[in-house]
């Protein structure tokens, strides 16, 4: 049996002129923990939204749980639980009818599921409160709980760490970390708080003005994030013609009149200097640095250039 | 869709608006039933005993606004709740959650009508007294044709809503279209075939003549409009 949950070829959605998604395929495995990671108005609602059936590719198809036909897609939905830009609520239900309702939706014979879940969020004390009386964290949790009635294969959550307060995010982290193992539940969760998302994820996906830019699993993230290497000397665009002739894979960017910051590669260090003192550049620093989950993210997504 | 049904149920048990409906319902069944029919009523329309009530209401079709309010109110919150998206993400068909949701409202709006029959009936009885004679099967049948007119109805009201995609709009729109469809037209083509047995004006009597024609158009008109709306909420991107 296939270890791929979802699969999409060339996703693409425009609306009108604008182009929202722009031929994204990616691979998402079973167990894993995906990070989904771009600004606001990435992309990354609109890619949710297409998996989760709310709305319908320009172009594209995609794999769900092994099935391609629409009809079948849709089957597949029971088990995939959401909470894309919030959970759909009705305001004037108690937390227990919310996820009544939709323990009934997705046609879980169990009854006692319903409990099960506002216990696993921790809601029971609130069991009976009106969703529009909950607090953000608590709708949040709802959410979660609403998702994961269906006992879901895979979960589909947009930014759900928004609004939160960092003990509530640190519950949140807790719980999906939980739901993925003991579950065996693949998670796809959105959002721009990457730190967050650098402690829960498995593997990230980065996104930048509706295409797909990279793809790594935390270790390779960690290793691209580790270490970066800074120049500062006297001669910068002679630095940057000789990054460009001997070291054409790296990318690099000038952050200053005299220097410049060169991503990944620490082990070019003692080579690059070779070649810039061969040139007669005085260096005045070659250093190796650690670079931030959201300086690495800034220098994918052109917050850094090569010039 | 069983599914569907289930919660529409538990859903309407719990519409606030339409026990609004009904609490108006009951202050005009209770003013009736207290002051009866007016003598120029009596001498005008010629009424002269409780069935005259029955056949007056049955096919009474001024609360249509209300009925149009109603029904997109009810299918409108979804979308502006995003309550919709459940159904959606959760792998049920669409054409499953037009019907369910039909139904829904067809039930709340036949309800509500039931009411103003009682209402009337009420208000007869105090003038001509509680005697059910005249009363037989047709009428039965009767009120089953207008049951039929309004499912009609009610999927008309649902694939506005379904096109306005949000409940202030939907009820603004469906407010308009049926006083101007129940109440308005009702005076311009007053005695119009067409439109005396079309779904805006329920059937005008018992009589065969009347409830075959009306009978058919509320059927086929239903299937025309659950059809089309399927086939616009098919295509429709549900994203706000």
């Amino acid at each position: 049996m296939s270890d791929v949950i979802l699969e999409t070829r060339n996703l693409t959605k425009k609306y009108r002129n604008q182009v929202a998604l722009d031929n994204a395929s990616i691979t998402l495995k079973k167990n894993h923990i995906y990070g989904f990671i771009g600004e606001n108005g990435a992309g990354k609602s609109t890619f949710m939204k297409l998996i989760a059936g709310l709305t319908f590719p320009t172009s594209g198809d995609m794999t769900l749980m092994g099935e391609t036909e629409k009809g079948a897609i849709e089957n597949k939905r029971k088990l995939v639980g959401t909470m894309i830009e919030g959970p759909y609520l009705y305001p004037n239900y108690s937390v227990r009818q919310n996820v009544e309702i939709q323990r009934i939706l997705v046609g879980n014979p169990d009854t006692s599921a319903t409990d099960r879940m506002i216990e696993m969020v921790g809601l029971q004390e609130s069991s009976k409160k009106k969703a529009k009386k909950l607090s953000m964290g608590m709708k949040q949790r709802l959410g979660i709980a609403m998702a994961m009635i269906g006992n879901p294969k895979f979960l589909i959550l947009d930014e759900p760490i928004n609004g939160l307060d960092p003990k509530n995010i640190v519950t949140l982290r807790n719980m999906l970390k939980k739901i993925n193992e003991e579950h065996e539940c693949t998670i796809f969760v959105s959002s721009h708080i990457l730190s967050e998302l650098y402690l829960l994820a498995t593997d990230f996906i980065f996104i930048h003005k509706g295409r797909i830019i990279e793809t790594s699993t935390h270790e390779e993230l960690e290793e691209k994030c580790s270490q970066y290497i800074l120049v500062r000397d006297n001669n910068i665009p002679e630095t940057v013609t000789i990054l460009e002739k001997h070291f054409p894979e790296v990318t690099y960017k000038v952050v200053a009149d005299d220097t410049v910051k060169i991503n990944g590669k620490p082990d070019m260090k003692a080579e690059l200097s070779g070649y810039l003192m061969q040139a007669g550049i005085v260096i005045s620093e070659l250093s190796e640095k650690e670079m931030t989950l959201e300086e690495y993210f800034m220098s994918i997504t052109g917050g850094e250039r090569n010039v | 869709m069983f599914n569907q049904f289930k919660i529409e149920s538990f859903k309407m048990k719990r519409f606030i608006p339409f026990y609004v409906c009904i609490g108006i319902m009951i202050i005009i069944t209770i003013s009736g039933a207290m002051h009866g029919l007016k003598q120029a009523a009596i001498d005008y329309w010629g009424y002269g005993n409780l069935h005259d009530g029955f056949i007056d209401s049955v096919q009474d079709c001024s609360f249509s606004f209300l009925y149009g309010m109603l029904i997109s109110w009810y299918v409108g919150i979804d979308f502006t709740n995003r309550t919709l998206h459940r159904a959606i993400v959760t792998g049920n068909k669409r054409w499953t959650m037009i019907v369910s949701r039909i139904m829904a409202t067809s039930v709340l709006t036949f309800i509500i009508h039931i009411f103003l029959i009682i209402s009337q009936l009420a208000t007869f009885g105090k003038t001509f007294g509680y005697s059910f004679e005249g009363f037989g099967v047709t009428d039965l049948v009767w009120l089953g044709v207008v049951a039929l007119q309004i499912v009609a109805f009610s999927s008309f009201y649902v694939l506005i809503t379904v096109i306005c995609g949000n409940v202030y709009s939907a009820i603004f729109a469906c407010v308009i279209t049926s006083t101007i469809a129940g109440n308005v037209l009702r005076n311009i083509f007053d005695g119009n075939y067409i439109y005396e047995h079309s779904f805006f004006c329920f059937a005008k009597s018992a009589a065969a003549s009347d409830l075959v024609p009306c009978a058919l158009i509320a059927i086929i008109f239903t299937v025309i409009i659950v059809t089309v709306t399927s086939v616009i909420f098919n295509r429709r991107d549900v994203s706000n």
